[in-house]
């Protein structure tokens, strides 16, 4: 657990690294006469065909992804709180009416529906993450109306709305805290999801277009393949890698401690 | 049965509507961005997103040579746009502006106003009637603002500038024009006037044969990984615990070029790219990467079932009874957690969209996913819209028998709301 823990602070210090530009090199910069350098001194992880510094691209991809994720995530996990929050507990006519919404955007293929607002949108930063949260909202949704159902039972909320509490001192006040491992989880895992779905979009052309994020690379780096330079791929492939497998692990220890009843996002 | 069967169908139909609004507020309404100006790029002429929106369906006609304005008086750029429903007329830096009102009058009204009208002191226009003024005289003038929606176009003096006309469709009925198309399988056409709804068909079956043998495939495997893990435990069930993990982190996009590379083009085990006869080669590869991403997800998930059905007391007393071990797993261990297994990869369906999406793409295999990302590429919204609402109604479909099933193999699944 620790050791997750430790990478993933690496990781975050590693990123705020490249967005300081304390690596030194700059992704945008292309060294004309070493384009599809192989990894060695000077590149330590070579140069792509345009001639950019490979160790700089990752490292700002890194970043890239950093920013979407955590803000994707928070955002869905955000809105599928309250929404199911609220569904959970007056039921009725406001559960109905969420239960749908969220049931007719499910039936979806999510990376198409994400793929369409993202279209609509157009290419950026923003858009991306707009599209991802507008759509992973769901899977948050689910289980906390169901855990909500179930709080809403309990003795200590019965205790609490028996001593005069309103639905707005029991649901922020007593609920909310029972539910915020499940989120933390949430959380985890749609950070995960957020990151893999942002590099779809971008290397798809739909997300982010101007900053070399992990998509453009992978694009970019499919180039080099061909003409037989893995190392731009492997070096994006292996970063994406050390960041959601640590997530992930990170995830699973969270769930098994604290939630074993939490979902995985669809 | 029965009245479960048409209570989940009724269900299915009120999704369905739901899936058809989301659609309707993504592509139609506007809110994320206007149709016409995503396919053309907002600097597009004002004639082309008038054609556009012809072509989307906002406007019912499209007259884009209604008349020909010309300014005279020193050299000046105006910028014709709509306000509303007047025209209005201003001059590039935006000192001087002029609006002709629009509503209530007939084309000929206007343009009778327009023609020797000084829109800034010093500059006089006129007019010349093009091909569409005779023809539309008596339409509403509204039309002329309405053409110029979204577009902006200049005036400059000594060069004239094409007025347009249009009939703008109100949006409560092109919404429900919409809705209607989608649901008698009315896909309209692509960019490039072919009909959407033949090639879909004829796409689909080379995605489902993509698609269907690796999700077969990757279940089994699953499966078969899975039951193997929960009875050894030890240090297989360890190792295949944290390889699930790692093969969930591994990331589509960057992970099939890379097996591609290696598999296709340095070992030359399978054709690289490409799609004719005989196509089965084509798919060997493809499905085999599939598989190999698709399964880990699955394969903790089938885990952690077979681990749970291997406690259960049935469990030992039939090996009490001295069964053999597997023949407990198969006749039933297995048989106990297929329901799960079968209402779980219906919950995993949609995720073959994007399976479909990357491997395709990857591959060239002319399926629904090449479609769909080609779509994307060069901004074309009706495939988007048609493929997203066919995978989302056939996910209803198989949802609902897949719901069927389940009750019907398991009466307590049946008993659940």
């Amino acid at each position: 657990m620790r050791k997750w823990v430790a990478l993933l602070l690496a990781y975050l210090v590693l990123g705020a690294a490249a967005a300081l530009h304390l690596v030194g090199a700059d992704h945008a910069v292309q060294h004309y006469g070493r384009e599809s350098v192989p990894p060695g001194a000077g590149f330590w992880l070579g140069t792509d065909h345009l001639g950019r510094d490979v160790l700089a691209l990752t490292l700002q991809g890194l970043r890239i992804s950093l920013q979407v994720g955590t803000v994707a995530a928070g955002l869905a996990v955000s809105l599928g709180a309250a929404l199911g929050m609220a569904a959970g507990w007056y039921r009725g006519a406001v559960d109905r009416a969420a239960v749908w919404l969220s049931s007719a955007v499910a039936a979806i293929p999510a990376i198409l529906l994400i793929l369409a607002i993202g279209f609509m949108l157009g290419q950026g930063y923003l858009s991306a993450i707009a599209a991802i949260a507008a759509v992973s909202w769901v899977g948050v949704f689910r289980v906390v109306r169901a855990e909500t159902e179930r709080q809403k039972t309990r003795d200590y909320v019965l205790a609490a709305r028996g001593a005069g509490a309103g639905t707005l001192q029991v649901l922020p006040r007593h609920i909310l805290p029972n539910l915020l491992p499940m989120l933390l989880v949430q959380l985890a895992l749609h950070f995960v999801y957020a990151v893999n779905t942002e590099v779809i979009l971008s290397f798809l052309g739909v997300g982010v277009a101007e900053q070399p994020s992990w998509g453009r690379t992978i694009l970019f780096g499919v180039h080099d393949l061909a003409e037989g330079h893995p190392w731009p791929l492997a070096a994006v492939t292996v970063a994406m890698f050390g960041l959601i497998f640590p997530v992930q692990r990170l995830a699973d220890h969270l769930r098994d401690r604290l939630d074993p009843r939490a979902a995985a996002p669809r | 049965m029965l009245a479960r069967a048409l209570r989940r169908l009724l269900s299915a139909a009120g999704l369905a509507a739901g899936v058809s609004l989301i659609l309707l507020l993504v592509f139609d309404s506007g809110l994320l961005g206007d149709p016409a100006l995503i396919e053309t790029g907002p600097k597009a002429s004002a004639q082309r997103i008038g054609e556009a929106r012809l072509r989307l369906g906002a406007f019912s006609a499209y007259e884009p040579r209604l008349a020909t304005l010309h300014v005279a008086g020193p050299p000046q750029r105006f910028v014709l746009r709509s306000a509303g429903d007047a025209l209005e007329l201003r001059t590039l830096d935006g000192s001087q502006r002029w609006r002709v009102p629009l509503t209530g009058r007939t084309v000929q009204q206007a343009l009778a106003e327009l023609d020797g009208a000084s829109p800034a002191p010093g500059w006089r226009l006129s007019l010349t009637p093009g091909p569409g003024a005779q023809e539309r005289a008596q339409a509403p003038a509204s039309g002329i603002a309405a053409a110029l929606r979204g577009a902006s176009q200049s005036l400059d003096t000594g060069r004239g500038a094409e007025l347009a006309w249009a009939e703008a469709v109100p949006a409560w009925r092109r919404y429900g024009r919409r809705i209607g198309e989608l649901f008698r399988g009315d896909f309209g056409v692509t960019r490039t006037g072919q009909p959407i709804g033949a090639e879909l068909w004829s796409r689909a079956r080379r995605s489902l044969a993509l698609a269907v043998p690796a999700f077969l495939l990757s279940t089994a495997l699953a499966l078969a990984l899975a039951l193997w893990a929960a009875v050894r435990r030890g240090w297989l069930d360890r190792v295949l615990a944290v390889l699930s993990v790692a093969g969930m982190s591994v990331s589509w996009v960057a992970a099939i070029p890379l097996l591609q590379r290696w598999l296709a083009a340095d070992l030359r085990w399978f054709p690289i790219y490409g799609w004719e006869p005989p196509y089965w080669t084509y798919l060997l590869l493809p499905i085999l990467i599939w598989t190999v991403l698709g399964l880990w997800a699955d394969l903790r998930f089938y885990r952690s079932l077979a681990l749970e059905e291997l406690h259960q007391e049935y469990v030992r007393n039939a090996r009490a009874q001295g069964l053999g071990g597997a023949r407990v797993l198969r006749r039933h261990v297995l048989r106990n957690i297929l329901v799960p297994v079968l209402a779980q990869s219906v919950s995993a369906l949609p995720a073959l969209a994007l399976g479909s999406l990357l491997i395709e793409r990857f591959f060239g295999v002319p399926g629904l996913g090449g479609y769909t990302v080609d779509a994307v590429l060069s901004g074309d919204q009706a495939v988007l819209r048609a493929v997203t609402f066919l995978s989302a109604m056939c996910f209803l479909l198989f949802q609902w028998l897949a719901d069927l099933a389940c009750a019907w193999a398991d009466p307590r699944y049946g008993a659940r709301p």
